[in-house]
């Protein structure tokens, strides 16, 4: 057996990417925060991406359909939304009188909901459709997932029409953190943790901002059950019974029907998790970015397949780290450079992914010499 | 009482297509095909009677074939890279409006840009070359595209293909919105210029200096009306050369090469052939042909915008109509194209039967402006997926091929 050789191809790709993070935090301007927003936006990505690669990995086919999923989530908690700011004060007269925390128990219901639907729409899909395909070659799914993109989108059109529609949850004023050298209230301090509201402060003549960071609540929550969600991922495919199952599927599909798994429960729960977390990822695109609309989800696909593509095709964990690269390098190549327009975010993306497949194809994450 | 017929022959031409999809014999394989060929010729006369005023009857008849040519031409584009190599390309809106662009950019006039339009000033610059010149702009842009897709990702497993091309049509769409200087952006560009016009119409209010065509000089026979019969006769000769071609491909060592590389490409690498090549050369061929068939889409439509990428007409439809035809079949591209457009003009016309509005428990539902369309695009959807699961060989099927070799013995 050979030696393992220093992979020279994957640390350069490594020290890219804190090279750009270093330029990111010393060199361009307002970097900070723009580090910030892309981690922030891709662990909305992650949530996505996440499912992506679970189907990849375990039912062997790349699903197109994976957006419209995520949008017909987003879409019934919507609905859900509206319907629970309504009824609850007239269910709950204290929570009517409080706004707030009315707005946050509705859309947590409505998160429920959405997830439930967009896990039910999935397994629905996979009873009437996949399974019969199981047994044909992979791109006839693909070819019926592209199909199912179409419907489901076009499903979402005809029942919510084709306008913007938001949650009844409006984006709070940032306050802004600043830390390092920061020059708040005209004094020089180290760690100063001053919270102040950013329309307020960027009026000060003196201020100047490269490490303070403008954030609001909805951030902070959205950061918050993201890396939740990543961290109970990766204990139920570590440790769950469940999750042995599917990583033991995902090797071999016959020999693990051999040692007593259901894959045909191990499918569903495929479904459920990926089409769940898509359907979160959906809800949280709708309260950070304001609105959503039948064709986000379709939008979100090119720089989700990214993030699976720039981690490794079929490994959770790379899908997630791609995410948040994809992320910072949207952000940081948009909001410092002013030459290219924010327009270009998933072309950002797309040239990402063509570089990786020439150089590595298998991904940061991924195992060398494995084909596809 | 047309509208009651229109709706009947709906209902009999979408029950034709469930029996073709489940019955397995021939004979009533081509019946339930006559069928089906007659509904939608019934549908497209009750339509078009609805729809279209009479005198215009002729001109709605040629447009539609024009279009639906134009569609065949895609599909059998699409058909040698899904059909003969099994490259899966669903970025095909991408090299098509490439096309387009291209060719409106190098034989649009400038003086045309903006008269007649309302539209102040343009920002990009126009060659006003002749339109071959155009059409082989469009084919030499599309056929680098493809290049630079497939040098990515053939040589990986077939799903990476089908995520860059859906991602390079995102991105040229993405450049044409946002490069007014080279594209006019979202406001599109008007009046472009049509092949031969003033060498075949005679135009009584606004004539024309007759042209020379390789020293010739052709009549002005055609008043301007009848230009699409005279559009139509190029599509025809264009399907007839590209259906021609990959014929002759479809039967060389090049597309046998083809072949065995998408039945087995271990096979086909361990007696010498060169994988990436063949497929890069295949994807690059499609891809000239799509380009083709985007710079006539812009010479006969007059006019683009980045709504030429949308990807339900210029994908998804081209792909239901290869494997409703037959997949690998260049009889079949071409017929499913004829169908499918069929289908998708004939349930235009189902706007006039179904009521404005409709009346739902949380509020009004505006049917022409929310409903119809996506329920048009579901029907398409749904029958894709009806024919994936019972007749994944399309209508035709894909014919035996035999050497040229063989044949000449």
């Amino acid at each position: 057996m050979q030696a393992r050789q220093f992979d020279w191809v994957k640390w350069s790709i490594w020290g890219v990417i804190a090279a750009g993070l270093i330029w990111g935090l010393f060199f361009a301007d307002k970097g900070l925060q723009a580090i910030f927003d892309g981690v922030h936006s891709g662990s909305i990505l992650l949530l996505g991406a996440v499912g992506l690669t679970l189907t990849y990995k375990i039912l062997n086919f790349a699903n197109f359909a994976h957006g419209d999923i995520l949008i017909f989530g987003a879409y019934v908690a919507f609905s859900l939304d509206w319907w629970l700011t309504n009824a609850l004060p007239s269910l709950f007269p204290d929570l009517g009188a409080d706004k707030a925390a009315l707005q946050w128990v509705a859309i947590s219901l409505a998160l429920v909901g959405g997830v439930m639907g967009a896990m039910a729409l999935a397994w629905l899909i996979d009873r009437v459709l996949y399974r019969r395909m199981r047994h044909s070659a992979p791109v006839v799914l693909v070819i019926a997932t592209f199909g199912m993109a179409l419907f489901v989108r076009n499903l979402v059109q005809a029942m919510w029409g084709v306008g913007n529609r938001r949650y009844d949850m409006l984006v709070s004023t940032p306050q802004v953190y600043g830390f390092g050298d920061v020059n708040l209230d005209g004094a020089q301090e180290f760690f100063s943790l001053a919270t102040r509201p950013w329309n307020e402060l960027i009026r000060t003549p003196d201020f100047h901002y490269s490490f303070a960071l403008s954030l609001n609540l909805m951030d902070i929550v959205t950061l918050a059950v993201a890396f939740c969600l990543a961290i109970l991922l990766h204990v139920f495919l570590k440790y769950g019974r469940t999750g042995k199952a599917m990583r033991a599927m995902s090797d071999n599909v016959d020999l693990a029907r051999v040692s007593g798994i259901n894959t045909e429960r191990m499918v569903a729960w495929t479904w459920a998790i990926g089409s769940g977390m898509a359907a979160i990822a959906g809800v949280f695109m709708g309260l950070n970015f304001a609105v959503i609309e039948p064709n986000t989800g379709a939008k979100t696909l090119l720089p989700m397949f990214a993030a699976v593509i720039l981690g490794g095709i079929g490994s959770p964990y790379g899908a997630m780290l791609g995410a948040l690269v994809i992320g910072v390098a949207q952000t940081l190549l948009v909001a410092p450079v002013t030459a290219i327009s924010s327009q270009y975010k998933p072309g950002i993306a797309f040239v990402l992914m063509i570089l990786m497949l020439l150089v590595r194809p298998q991904g940061l994450l991924g195992e060398a010499g494995r084909k596809g | 009482m047309p509208q009651i017929i229109a709706l009947a022959l709906m209902v009999c031409s979408l029950l034709g297509l469930w029996l073709l999809l489940t019955r397995k014999t021939r004979r009533s394989r081509w019946l339930v095909f006559l069928g089906i060929l007659a509904t939608i010729a019934g549908l497209l006369g009750v339509g078009g009677a609805l729809n279209v005023n009479p005198n215009n009857m002729l001109s709605f008849l040629s447009d539609f074939l024009i279009v639906a040519g134009l569609f065949a031409v895609l599909a059998l584009g699409l058909n040698i890279q899904w059909g003969y190599t099994g490259l899966f390309n669903i970025g095909i809106a991408g090299f098509f409006g490439v096309g387009a662009y291209v060719s409106t950019i190098l034989v649009q006039d400038p003086t045309l840009m903006s008269v007649g339009t309302g539209l102040e000033g343009f920002q990009g610059h126009y060659f006003n070359l002749p339109f071959a010149v155009g059409l082989l702009g469009a084919m030499a842009v599309s056929g680098v595209l493809a290049v630079f897709v497939g040098f990515a990702t053939l040589r990986l497993r077939t799903d990476y293909l089908a995520i860059a091309t859906i991602g390079i049509s995102e991105i040229v769409r993405l450049v044409v919105q946002n490069e007014p200087t080279l594209t006019e952006g979202t406001r599109g560009i008007p009046n472009i210029p049509q092949p031969f016009y003033s060498c075949v119409v005679h135009n009584v209010n606004n004539p024309a200096p007759p042209c020379q065509l390789l020293g010739l000089q052709l009549p002005q026979f055609l008043t301007p009306a009848q230009y699409s019969w005279f559009y139509l006769v190029l599509i025809l000769v264009a399907i007839l050369l590209t259906f021609l071609a990959l014929e002759r491909i479809a039967r060389s060592p090049w597309g046998r090469a083809l072949r065995a590389i998408r039945e087995d490409e271990d096979a086909a690498q361990s007696l010498g052939k060169n994988n990436f090549g063949f497929k890069l050369q295949a994807l690059i061929v499609g891809a000239v042909i799509m380009g083709a068939a985007g710079s006539f889409y812009a010479h006969f439509i007059k006019f683009v915008s980045p709504e030429i990428f949308d990807p339900v007409q210029r994908t998804f439809l081209v792909w239901v109509m290869l494997i409703v035809g037959g997949t690998g079949n260049n009889r079949g591209a071409i017929l499913g194209a004829f169908i499918m457009w069929g289908v998708w003009v004939s349930t235009s016309f189902l706007a006039n039967v179904l009521p404005a509005t409709i009346q739902a428990p949380f509020g009004e539902i505006d049917v022409a402006a929310q409903l119809f369309g996506p329920l048009r695009v579901m029907t398409i959807a749904v029958i894709l997926e009806l024919i994936l699961l019972f007749r994944p060989r399309g209508l035709l099927g894909e014919e035996k091929q035999t050497s040229l070799l063989r044949q000449t013995k």
